[in-house]
């Protein structure tokens, strides 16, 4: 029974993304069967499940079948079939088709999708199960008892920019689980804390993210076809690792995006503004002719592969999914990895409850489970190749080779990562053309086509609390001015998807930082680019951030 | 919940009742668009009428002087409301009860006043009751804007009220004291439960759901009424039974974008580009067409009931604040004049100046269109006070009935009496 302030459940799952949805359910299953009944309560900071998904999305769609085996496939809303796979080599007024696909990149066979909207019919099916979905609550803290892991609280509300309590002032709620999963999504601020604080990152390479920035639009009927899949390279990257997206939907909706490595090393890049710059490449441009936006959104993505991911389990706890960085380069599909993952976090829950066994004794089968499955036949094979990319496509592109040669294991062994805050270089140190001048001429928004940061933002139906602190802290005001400002020119004010980070000059001349924490698309990149001492970000009030309705 | 300290008096001789009125409404600045573009409607979000859950953070705020307190929550409306009811215990409400019927559909306020009553009387809750309780609701809504109910339920119920209040608080000799606001501060006023309170949405931002509430909302019953339940008079009720009729409900079209007139970050920048602007011509609109057609003539099919009775004759009120009439109540009468000639018959305006030596500025109603002015002269009347209005108003009916007048006109503003 819960106290006052206090619920008690059997599982608790923090986040309500696939990873997460994919372990309440497989575990839901996997308990009836074996005749135990307990509960699991799934925590979404979103305010409803969905509104903070955000993915392009091809999924392949094989897992879905293990994860729902008695759900007729045609009932889950997928979008439509891959009909058309391109891989377009862009330059700045032209375009060249690549006649085949990079190792690993064909989509044949999958579905484009809207992840939100998948999300929320795999919270209905687990709805169904008896798994109970709680939208709109943040934890902010994860719960400790001797050290062990016992849940998590959820954050006060009612409290001003201070910190200060108001009137409404409500406590946030404990929350005691026997078995607590973090399924934050990328960069998740509480896995975070659970890895420094077990050093579960021990020997393992530093996680490295791209950052990518998404549009759903609007398109007249007969400007793409729904199943087409474009994906371009080139224009206008150039030493930057990524590229674009173009997926035909049904509905005359195409879904569009720029995902960039966030090794880059230009301190102004901005990796919206380059988005913008995308659009008005010819190829993309005619496929948005006489659109319109329809939503915006941004997310990171962690891209370090099979060696950087953290010990995935301590006592009481797992990770599961893009918090743990399932993610299978080279065509960054981690969608049907993250239900994977769920699903093998779901087996070692289950064998914890029929043993009554919750320390790492037990839960070190996970690791098992995840060998065995197709998350090690998806990332071990390219566990070096976006470590390969790190010195350039030309470097990336042998490396890649090699790996496909060898199985993954390359010439030189396990290729090591560095954290994306210190591949930044200073401004003094950048010796290329800055982001600004290499596309000065098309920075200017047409607001047609183009968009400045505040108009996007706003379609993404962003929303947050006025009366809390802010979610985002520079970690060392100090050494903030006299670093990120000084020395790298505040990349923040660049790479923030949504112009959180704002540097205001004053009349004498004097750099300060104004942060508009309430454009938050919630994309991580500040917490993971910032150089110096960083930024952390952690959660905002529930049900607070953007309102994705189909990303 | 945190406590303020001890409370000074003794709670153990009071045990108390909360009942907030709410309301569902679709989500005012609804960002969720539609494909086209535009607002979708069909996808508007529904929350809890934002007036009304400033009044449910009162009721909670009230209950840290009354933690034993029974919290109850209620609405009229189809069952689609249930989500805001939840939400209410989610927030700290232990009841919820929704008052559901058909019959009820396109009730004006009058009607939704005697329904809600009729509920709160099938709960137990009268002006004779022996337990104090206290009624809350918010302002108005934003989807009728009319800011009458509360003032309807406490009319009906006959309990003492005060609306446009800020914040409340128990005086532990079973009355209220309520910080209402009006026109250039607050008045304080002292209400003795049961009694009526509608919330405006300045005093303390709605606190957010907890966890713990949300489950407990979850695992929760509503309990429907229907309007025999509650033993609504429903020959009263519903579109046909409500007095007002509401002939056309326009929504207002933004025919083109915001223009930018001044732009900058220093005042020199800023006027500067005002002046641009201005020279440039950014400040006139093109002539437009008008679009609207007036409508004058009723549909064929629209009933006529005339329930004059042989009355006639328009009713204004003059307001004061300060001693002098307020600007809306004198320029009330022009439409009232303009009225007047449309309904012909020798249609006269009689205006009622209420108030403590005011009997000089009927001249200034006059020159404005007021045929006649009855003043209603007393020292106690200085203050603003709604019952000792009220008494005014039922004499005024008397008038009524000496004038046969037809058509009572108020203007409206936040500190004005609106029955």
């Amino acid at each position: 029974m819960s106290t006052a302030d206090t619920v008690n459940t059997d599982v608790l799952i923090i986040g309500g993304g696939p990873s997460g949805l994919a372990t309440a359910i497989h575990l839901a299953d996997l308990l009836k069967s074996a005749g135990l009944e307990r509960r699991i309560l799934l925590i979404e900071k979103g305010a409803s499940v969905g509104s903070h998904i955000l993915s392009g999305a091809v999924i392949k769609t094989d897992v879905f079948k293990s994860l729902l085996p008695d759900v007729d496939f045609a009932e889950i809303p997928f979008n439509a079939k891959v009909t058309k796979d391109a891989m377009m080599m862009l330059s700045e007024n032209g375009k060249i088709h690549v006649p085949f696909h990079p190792p690993y990149m064909s989509n044949k066979g999958n579905y484009t999708a809207s992840l939100g909207q998948i999300c929320r019919y795999l919270a209905k099916k687990a709805e169904e199960k008896g798994v109970e979905i709680y939208p709109g609550f943040a934890v902010s803290e994860i719960l400790y008892d001797n050290g062990k892991v016992i849940g998590a609280k959820t954050i006060n509300t009612g409290v001003d920019h201070h910190g200060n309590q108001l009137e409404n002032f409500q406590a946030g709620n404990r929350i005691e689980a026997k078995l607590t999963i973090f399924a934050e999504g990328t960069r998740g601020s509480l896995a975070k804390k659970l890895i420094q604080k077990f050093d579960l990152a021990k020997g393992k390479n530093e996680q490295i993210y791209s950052l990518g920035v998404k549009e759903l639009w609007s398109v007249p009927e007969g400007n793409i076809a729904p199943g087409e899949v474009y994906h371009t390279m080139g224009y206008p990257l150039r030493d930057e690792f990524g590229g674009g997206f173009v997926y035909g939907l049904n509905d005359n909706k195409v879904a569009i995006g720029l995902v960039v490595g966030l090794d880059y090393e230009d301190p102004t890049f901005d990796t919206h503004n380059a988005f913008q710059v995308w659009k008005t490449h010819p190829f993309i441009a005619n496929i948005l002719k006489g659109g319109k936006l329809v939503e915006y959104g941004a997310k990171t993505l962690p891209e370090g592969g099979w060696y950087s991911l953290p010990k995935l389990y301590v006592d009481n706890a797992l990770i599961v999914g893009d918090s743990a960085g399932f993610l299978a380069m080279p065509a960054l599909k981690g969608i049907h990895l993250a239900i994977a993952s769920g699903m093998q976090a779901a087996k070692t829950a289950s064998i914890a409850f029929s043993k009554n066994d919750f320390t790492e004794n037990t839960l070190k089968q996970y690791d098992e489970f995840i060998k065995d499955s197709l998350i090690y036949k998806d990332m071990y094979p390219t566990r070096n190749v976006r470590q390969g990319f790190a010195k350039g496509m030309v470097a990336g592109v042998l490396n890649f080779g090699t790996d496909l040669v060898t199985g993954g294991a390359g010439f030189a062994g396990k290729l090591k990562t560095e954290a994306d805050k210190d591949t930044t270089k200073k401004l003094s140190e950048y010796k290329k053309t800055l982001f600004h001048e290499r596309y000065k001429n098309k920075l200017e928004p047409d607001k047609v086509l183009t968009f400045d940061k505040a108009t996007d933002v706003y379609f993404s139906g962003v929303n947050h609390d006025e009366q809390q602190v802010a979610h985002v802290k520079v970690n060392n005001p100090q050494s903030f001015k006299t670093v990120n400002i000084e020395e790298y020119g505040a990349p923040c004010q660049y790479f923030c998807s949504s112009e959180v980070y704002e540097i205001h000059t004053d009349k004498n001349g004097n750099k300060e930082l104004r942060i508009h924490a309430e454009n938050c698309m919630h994309c991580k990149t500040c917490d993971i680019k910032s150089p110096g001492d960083g930024i952390t970000w952690s959660v905002p009030n529930g049900g607070n951030g953007p309102d994705w309705q189909n990303m | 919940m945190v406590r303020e300290g001890k409370p000074d008096f003794n709670l153990t001789l009071m045990s108390l009742t909360i009942i907030n009125l709410i309301k569902q409404v679709p989500l005012p600045s609804e960002m969720r668009m539609g494909e086209d573009g535009l607002m979708d409607r069909t996808k508007a979000k529904s929350i809890i009428n934002i007036d009304c859950q400033f009044a449910l953070e009162a009721g909670l705020q009230l209950k840290k002087q009354y933690p034993d307190a029974r919290m109850i929550a209620c609405s009229m409306g189809p069952t689609s409301f249930e989500p805001s009811l939840r939400k209410a215990i989610s927030l700290g409400y232990d009841e919820v009860y929704l008052l559901s019927d058909r019959k009820l559909g396109g009730s004006d306020t009058y009607a939704t006043g005697m329904s809600i009553a009729c509920m709160l009387q099938h709960l137990g809750f009268t002006k004779d009751s022996k337990e104090p309780f206290i009624v809350i609701a918010g302002r108005q809504t934003s989807d009728g804007d009319t800011a009458h109910v509360p003032s309807q339920v406490a009319e009906y119920l006959g309990i003492p009220q005060a609306t446009f209040v800020e914040s409340i608080k128990a005086d532990g000799k079973g009355n209220i004291i309520a910080k209402r606001i009006i026109e250039g501060g607050y008045q304080m006023m002292k209400l003795p439960m049961p009694c009526a309170i509608s919330i405006a949405p300045t005093g303390i931002s709605p606190r957010k759901p907890s966890l713990i509430g949300a489950i407990k909302a979850r695992n929760s019953s509503l309990t429907v009424f229907s309007a025999d339940d509650v033993k609504v008079d429903t020959t009263k009720v519903g579109i046909n039974g409500s007095p007002t009729i509401v002939a056309n409900v326009v929504n207002m079209v933004s025919e083109r974008p915001p223009v930018m007139l001044s732009a900058g970050h220093s005042e020199t920048a800023l006027v500067d580009s005002l002046i641009a602007n201005i020279k440039g011509g950014g400040n006139v609109m093109g002539e437009k067409a008008s679009t609207a057609e007036k409508v004058t003539e009723a549909p064929a099919d629209f009933p006529v009931t005339d329930i004059r009775n042989g009355a006639k004759g328009i009713i204004t009120w003059a307001e004061l604040a300060n001693g002098k009439i307020t600007r809306p109540s004198l320029e009330l009468l022009t439409p009232a004049r303009k009225l007047a000639d449309e309904l012909g018959n020798d249609t006269k305006i009689m205006t009622v100046l209420i108030g403590k030596n005011v009997k000089s500025l009927a001249t200034q109603l006059f020159e404005h269109g007021s045929d006649e002015v009855i003043v209603v002269e007393d020292d106690r009347l200085e203050e603003y006070l709604v019952l000792p209005r009220l008494y005014r108003t039922f004499d005024r009916r008397l008038c009524q009935q000496k004038t046969k007048s037809s058509c009572p006109a108020y203007s409206s503003l936040p500190s004005s009496d609106l029955r």
